[in-house]
């Protein structure tokens, strides 16, 4: 293993020279965080995946958040692991339109295919060009999403 | 219709070695595999979605339910979790993060000790299984002692652990780490040189590197496969960093190395916890932050005030920080990672688990077009699946 020890703030300026459009924080512990557009998120993830100096090669979860106050209520939300940097960051996108839709990641990594399919299961997002779209839990005619907020802990019929 | 001269075969969801209800449809020509469609879900139970519901001491029990094989690993991965969302991770004592160690490495063991027992019983040797068992069984008993459960624990807390270790705890764990490498031995002696052992698996369900970062692929499926991916060494966390251990891996990639590689990794889970063993001092067991971390049982059975302050945590709980957090831990199986999303409150806005078996059972489709109907059952056992940790 190429270990390469980079503070977090170090691999943000890189991140943000890298990803220009991009948003770099940090969450609370202080992983970097990036925020794209819709539009850059393929590009971007290339870029981390591909980029010699980052090397993002592990795609380790994807998931999706409901925020149903926003005017874009749908979160996808990816982790990404460097063991060239021996780091971890996450990338978050917005869904766009009705349905929910974000470009599938499918074609980077095959294990974004379950990831993206819990993520359409679980919230409702569609993954465009994603290779296999049904769901991945619940049985095929479900006509529900159990983790957008409206729906209740207990269900809608027993 | 057009005459296809596959024939499509459902093995489960009630299969005996798919050790839970998980369905693969197989494509087959003959006896050979075509094509492979693990079909999941049986087990979903919505955990995501009651976590959401629950405060945060609430959570727990349900991260038992997810790799019942291991336990410990769960709630520890969840714990620290929610204590880095807290931002109380340096707060922890020496004693409980020591006692952490000890049941995280324990539950490894025992962990790999169900894996080989099944895998190996699985394709007809089922002494291993007998033996394997046996330990698993030792281990199970120290957990009983310290908590009084076996499988769904529930021993951790948010702040530490929730009992400390009975009188005559230690010496037992000693004992067990003296013999636990001669089991090891024994079950070597029973499978590493075995013809039949041999034949069945080298060169079954062989993973390159490139598949392992294709497939999202941790734990000993990735090292088997040569890649050096341990959350313990590459993202430490919890104390992992001053324990002196060893990362096995393998070469080809193929059933056969990842069992070596789960056979290593139960000698090295041995070194670490005679390590902690050794490092283990007197001291509280619980971080001293009352809006947090319950109080000790012993007050909560004989003091009103100690009793409506724990009712008070659970029932109630505590606010966290706005913002969210990844904290991914390595479970025997593989990473195990928690997603924690806080709007502030004491419920967690969003928990997404990363469970290590989903990703990992995904690669079926990889290894399986090309072998035998019978390997197929080697396969499900090299993957080392937990379906309650796939479903969630």
């Amino acid at each position: 293993m190429s270990e390469q020890r980079i503070t977090n703030e170090e691999l943000k300026v890189k991140l943000a020279d890298l990803l220009p459009g991009a948003t770099v924080t940090s969450d609370l512990a202080g992983m970097p965080v990036i925020a794209v557009v819709n539009d850059a998120y393929v590009a971007a993830i290339k870029t981390l995946r591909d980029e010699p100096s980052l090397q993002f090669a592990i795609l380790s979860d994807l998931t999706g958040v409901h925020y149903p106050n926003d005017p874009q209520p749908f979160e996808v939300v990816v982790h990404l692991t460097s063991m060239h940097l021996a780091r971890q960051i996450r990338v978050k996108v917005r869904a766009v339109g009705d349905p929910p839709t974000v470009p599938s990641l499918a074609a980077f990594w095959q294990a974004a295919n379950w990831h993206e399919r819990e993520a359409l299961d679980m919230l409702g997002i569609v993954f465009a060009g994603h290779p296999d779209p049904r769901r991945i839990f619940l049985e095929e005619d479900a006509d529900f999403h159990p983790l957008r907020k409206e729906f209740p802990t207990r269900g809608y019929e027993d | 219709m057009a005459e296809s001269r596959y024939m499509t075969l459902n093995m489960g969801p009630q299969h005996p070695s798919t050790h839970g209800v998980l369905r693969i449809v197989l494509e087959l020509d003959g006896e050979r595999v075509v094509a492979a469609k693990p079909v999941i879900g049986y087990l979903h139970r919505g955990i995501e979605k009651l976590a959401e519901g629950l405060t945060y001491h609430q959570i727990l029990p349900l991260t038992d339910r997810l790799d019942y094989t291991a336990c410990m690993n769960c709630n520890l991965g969840y714990t620290w979790a929610v204590e880095r969302l807290l931002g109380i991770e340096d707060e922890i004592p020496a004693r409980a993060a020591t006692i952490r160690i000890i049941m995280a490495e324990l539950s490894r063991i025992g962990g790999h000790l169900i894996w080989l027992g099944s895998h190996a019983g699985d394709m007809g040797a089922t002494t291993v299984f007998i033996y394997a068992f046996r330990e698993r069984e030792w281990i199970y008993e120290l957990f009983e002692d310290v908590c009084g459960q076996r499988m769904t624990v529930s021993y951790p807390r948010v702040g530490g652990v929730s009992q400390d270790l009975p009188a005559g705890w230690i010496d037992n764990c000693r004992a067990f780490c003296k013999k636990m490498p001669q089991c090891v031995d024994e079950y070597e002696r029973l499978l590493t040189n075995n013809r039949i052992w041999q034949a069945r698996t080298k060169n079954v369900g062989v993973l390159s590197e490139a598949d392992v970062y294709e497939w999202g692929l941790t734990g000993p499926m990735a090292r088997g496969s040569g890649v050096e991916y341990d959350v313990r060494r590459v993202l430490p966390y919890g104390g992992y960093e001053n324990y002196d251990f060893l990362i096995p891996l393998g070469e080809t990639g193929d059933t056969y190395d990842r069992y070596l590689v789960r056979m290593q990794e139960m000698r090295q889970s041995v070194r670490i916890v005679e390590q902690a063993l050794d490092r283990l001092e007197e001291g509280p067991i619980l971080a001293d932050i009352p809006r947090i971390a319950p109080p000790p049982k012993v007050d909560v059975g004989t003091k009103i005030e100690a009793l409506i302050h724990h009712f008070h945590l659970v029932l109630e709980g505590f606010d966290t920080p706005q913002g969210e957090i990844y904290f991914p831990s390595e479970a025997p199986k593989g990473e195990l990672g928690f997603y924690l999303v806080s709007d502030g409150g004491p419920k967690p806005y969003r928990m997404k688990i990363r469970v290590p078996s989903f990703s990992n059972l995904q690669s079926m489709v990889r290894m399986a077009p090309g072998r035998y109907l019978a390997d197929m059952v080697t396969l499900v056992g090299t993957i080392d699946i937990c379906l309650a940790d796939v479903d969630k």
